[in-house]
């Protein structure tokens, strides 16, 4: 190889230096973009819970109680505010809520938002080791669901089959009647204890394993053609080397952001799971206030999982673009 | 000496295993020691499964039925995967057609090189940073050091080729064998890659096989060429006399249908007809119907005629070139 | 399309699908009034093949001794019209929605998909719970609100496939030969989207099916005593331990349910993948 040969090779190699500031300004484009989207989603969320609350129902009526006098009605109407306009007692609930101000349980007498925020904690324990199950068996699944033999795919792809048309609550009953019920293994209801939150996590990473299986097995299908992973078994790879370094890691983005845009899906399945067992998280809570008619609960307890499904999509999509080279390096 | 490659009667089918469909009928190769083998056809001759297959590459569903390959002297098939992964990377290196999709879009190529010297010599892959700057630098990557921490995506084509061919390398292997090596490349760059090759080849006494459709490709690198045709070798010899004297009429067809600027105004002798994809192949002489020179003895299969130090498959070898060329013009017009 | 014998996988599922309608709507009427009303003599009495049950309860009654058959069956009414009809609604809306933005693009098309966005991003359930506890719950109600829970993927699909067609060559030429946009969305794009939005309109049954019971199981679908498989399963759960048969037939029938629309939708989807390709080669001349 001459000196020649090598100084004439290929003038677009090198980046060009202003790669670095374009880069930075499209990403903070993205991360306006970005507000303005989360924004947008959470003055959707609050707007149709304003007027789905206020449309209809009287909390005033819920709260004076049953033998109030109308001039006791009028009065607690007025406390509330209910007594003024429709939109200007919109723009007071937007205020509110920039303020952060959801006003008190109806029944408790404490802030909305602080027993929605109490509630919380625990609904993320149930939904981080959901994630971490769905992970840790969907992945294997995955893999067997596309390199197994022609049995194991058979048993594998039918037992996701089913575990995708069997409701959340449908399994949770079942759990409880088996390991509860009949073997007596586990608490069936309750919270707070690791036990309890077995049958749960169980419950509701079932739909979330087949639906991870199933991605990754699709991803690996696409990345299977793929001369990388010919290439990496010509270094002298072996096959299991082969998958998990090279076949894997390409499919893990797209399975990663499916789990991303999942939340919304697991989070509507942890209501149902947690009111069947009994667990102290914030569906249960919103569930109760609704059956209680406590709307500043309500609204505490929408806007926070609102918030929380919309951080974790902003999050996880920056997380995995800059966790991805070809996105994270990509120049213009 | 052993040969750096030897295929022996090798016989490759895919699909269905009671109706399969045969891509390659009785293959035998040799590349010797230090020498340039040129496997030359049109695609669907099965020039890529013959080599793929040999190293246990040809992908799910393609499987040997038949014959042996040895790669310095040890048999491949039939072994057992380890056996395999130290011959892959280790005795042979490969090198694919498309530079991008053959290198992992999320590692950096430092580390994909690296890889390749780990799996064969141990060790972490950070220990060996020192031999991929080296490999990089020896098939004349510009500042190695910074390139090694490089994404693919961040490299022209060329270049990607070049860290390609330097993975290839990176244990130092007997044989290296090139799958259509220049094809995905802009012209200008091909010229370049094809010096890296010739160096790490001719300058280090490697063996090579490349698989390709270019005969100037061949013409410049190869000592032997074999021409496939439907699955099997037609003519095989070495590159100088082949392409002066060609005695298979497929061969001939080939070389006349290539553009070459100094054979003035001589048209361009185009080939009648289309190659036949595998699972219609006729019987017999597979180029019987294509053939300016066919008769009905081609109808049963040709017997193999050794030359020089050659050998071609057919019934009328070296049939002359005036009679070739004119029948194809005709058949053309 | 190419005739080879019975596909069973197509006409299984959808034949088990029209059998539980027709069941579902014609077997109460077969089984008479009297087979649901309540009868506290009769509670918790076990099907047909355990010992305690009673004649002409074949698969049990529950704690108000009304007849599981009955029941489960009514229950399917709610269930089937609600995830049926909603299916339905959010195909419709979807294949709407879908064309103005796929085939008439710009802000429509830019509107119509941030919405979708957005409306992903909300956990439905949730919404649902909150709108159900304000508007109340009968079944015009939940087949409004599960059409919003549906609408999202259909619009895309159809979106996609309008957005595609439009760019062909032959529906290009045919517009600037002067064909009308209705005409072209009738004759080019609508054939090619009715089929796959059927596919989508399958496992959409599947899906709402679901949430309507998981709405009627948190006591927020429709009000006791109308059955719905949701709400049976909801009171049967506190029996769990000596009927388990009250929860039994109503989980298992929206499993088949849902097992058999994604099925229908799986085979519908592998027909016109051939059914699309013959429609492309008539329309290319």
């Amino acid at each position: 190889m001459t000196e020649g040969v090598v100084a004439s090779v290929d003038p677009g190699a090198t980046a060009p230096p202003s790669a670095g500031r374009g880069r930075r300004g499209r990403r903070a484009r993205r991360l306006g973009a970005m507000t303005v989207r989360l924004l947008l989603t959470l003055l959707g969320l609050l707007t149709l819970l304003f007027f789905l609350v206020r449309l209809s129902g009287d909390p005033a009526g819920v709260l004076a109680g049953p033998s109030a006098t109308p001039q006791q009605l009028e009065a607690v109407r007025a406390g509330l505010g209910l007594d003024e306009p429709l939109l200007a007692q919109y723009a007071a609930f937007l205020g509110d809520v920039v303020r952060l101000d959801f006003g008190t349980s109806v029944f408790s007498g404490e802030s909305a938002l602080g027993t929605a925020l109490g509630a919380l904690p625990a609904t993320l324990v149930l939904l981080v080791t959901t994630m971490l199950v769905s992970v840790a068996v969907g992945i294997p699944c995955g893999v067997l669901l596309d390199r197994g033999g022609r049995v194991t795919r058979a048993v594998v792809g039918t037992s996701m089959t089913l575990a995708q048309a069997v409701p959340t609550f449908v399994l949770g009953i079942l759990l409880i009647y088996l390991f509860a019920v009949r073997l007596g293994w586990l608490p069936a209801f309750g919270s707070g204890t690791a036990a309890t939150l077995v049958m749960p996590t169980l419950a509701l990473a079932t739909f979330a394993i087949a639906r991870t299986a199933r991605m990754v097995a699709a991803e690996l299908e696409q990345v299977e053609d793929q001369d990388f992973l010919r290439t990496a078994a010509a270094k002298g790879a072996s096959t299991r080397r082969v998958l998990w370094r090279h076949a894997l890691p390409n499919a893990f983005p797209a399975v990663a952001a499916a789990l991303v845009v999942e939340i919304s899906y697991l989070i509507s399945g942890a209501v149902v799971v947690e009111v069947l067992f009994a667990y102290d998280g914030i569906g249960k809570e919103l569930v109760d206030a609704i059956f209680a008619r406590d709307y500043p609960v309500v609204q505490a307890c929408v806007f926070v999982i609102g918030v929380f499904v919309v951080v974790v999509n902003v999050v996880g999509d920056g997380l995995l673009r800059a966790l991805d080279p070809r996105i994270a390096r990509a120049r213009a | 000496m052993t040969a750096a490659l030897e295929i022996d009667d090798l016989w490759v089918e895919a699909g269905d295993p009671d109706d399969p469909l045969v891509l390659v009928r009785g293959v035998s190769l040799t590349v010797a020691a230090a020498s340039v083998v040129g496997l030359v056809g049109e695609s669907g001759s099965g020039k890529t499964v013959t080599c793929m297959a040999s190293l246990g590459l040809a992908g799910r569903g393609v499987r040997i039925t038949g014959g042996s390959v040895r790669a310095q002297g040890i048999e491949l098939v039939g072994a057992d995967e380890r056996t395999l992964m130290r011959v892959r990377g280790g005795v042979v290196g490969t090198v694919f057609q498309d530079p991008l999709s053959s290198l992992n879009p999320l590692q950096r190529i430092g580390d994909q090189i690296a890889e390749a010297v780990m799996l064969h010599h141990g060790g972490r892959r950070r220990s060996h940073h020192a031999r991929v700057v080296e490999l990089l630098a020896k098939v004349g990557v510009p500042a190695p050091e910074q390139r090694a921490r490089a994404y693919p995506h961040e490299l022209s084509g060329g270049l990607r080729q070049r860290v390609a061919i330097a993975m290839a390398l990176a244990n130092d292997p007997a044989l290296l064998v090139a799958d259509e090596p220049t094809t995905a490349l802009d012209v200008t760059v091909q010229a370049q890659v094809l010096d890296v090759i010739r160096s790490a080849t001719r300058d280090e006494a490697r063996s090579a096989l490349i698989v390709t459709h270019d005969l100037g490709l061949v013409a410049e690198v190869a000592d032997r060429v074999a021409v496939m045709y439907a699955g099997q070798i037609v003519e095989e010899g070495p590159v100088a006399s082949v392409f002066q004297d060609p005695q298979h009429p497929y061969t001939r067809g080939l070389l006349a249908s290539r553009p070459v600027l100094a054979a003035g105004r001589r048209r361009l002798g185009a080939m009648v007809g289309r190659p036949p994809l595998p699972g219609s192949w006729p019987a017999g002489c597979a180029f019987a119907p294509r053939c300016p020179v066919a008769t009905g003895a081609c109808g049963e299969a040709p017997p193999i005629r050794t030359s020089d130090q050659g050998w071609s498959r057919c019934w009328h070898p070296g049939s002359g070139e005036t009679t070739a060329t004119s029948r194809a013009e005709e058949g053309a017009a | 399309m190419r005739r080879r014998g019975i596909d069973l996988r197509l006409w299984v599922p959808l034949g088990v699908l029209v059998l539980t309608i027709v069941a579902c709507f014609v077997g109460p009427m077969l089984l008479g009034p009297e087979a649901g009303q309540q009868a506290l003599g009769e509670r918790l009495a076990p099907p047909a093949w355990l010992p305690g049950a009673i004649d002409g309860r074949p698969l049990g009654t529950d704690a108000f001794g009304r007849d599981m058959l009955t029941r489960t069956l009514e229950g399917g009414q709610v269930s089937l019209q609600v995830g049926f009809g909603a299916a339905t609604g959010a195909v419709l809306v979807g294949m709407v929605l879908g064309l103005v933005a796929g085939y008439w693009g710009g802000w429509c098309d830019r509107v119509i998909m941030a919405g979708a966005d957005i409306w992903l991003a909300f956990p439905f359930l949730v919404i649902a719970l909150a709108a159900v506890a304000v508007v109340g719950s009968d079944i015009p109600v939940l087949i409004v609100l599960l059409t919003l829970g549906g609408w999202v993927l259909p619009t895309r699909v159809t979106r996609t496939i309008a957005l595609r067609v439009r760019s062909e060559d032959y529906v290009v030429a045919a517009a600037g030969a002067g064909a009308s946009d209705l005409y072209l969305v009738r004759r080019h794009v609508l054939p090619q989207v009715l089929p796959a939005n059927l596919v989508v309109w399958s496992f959409t049954v599947g899906a709402l099916v679901v949430i309507e019971g998981a709405l009627s199981f948190l006591g927020l679908g429709v009000k006791p005593p109308t059955a719905s498989w949701g709400n049976i399963i909801a009171d049967g759960t506190p029996y769990l331990q000596t009927a388990w048969w009250i929860v039994a037939w109503p989980a298992l029938m929206i499993v088949v349910t849902v097992i058999c629309a994604n099925a229908l939708g799986n085979a519908l989807r592998g027909r016109w993948n051939a059914g699309a390709d013959v429609i492309d080669k008539e329309v290319v001349p």
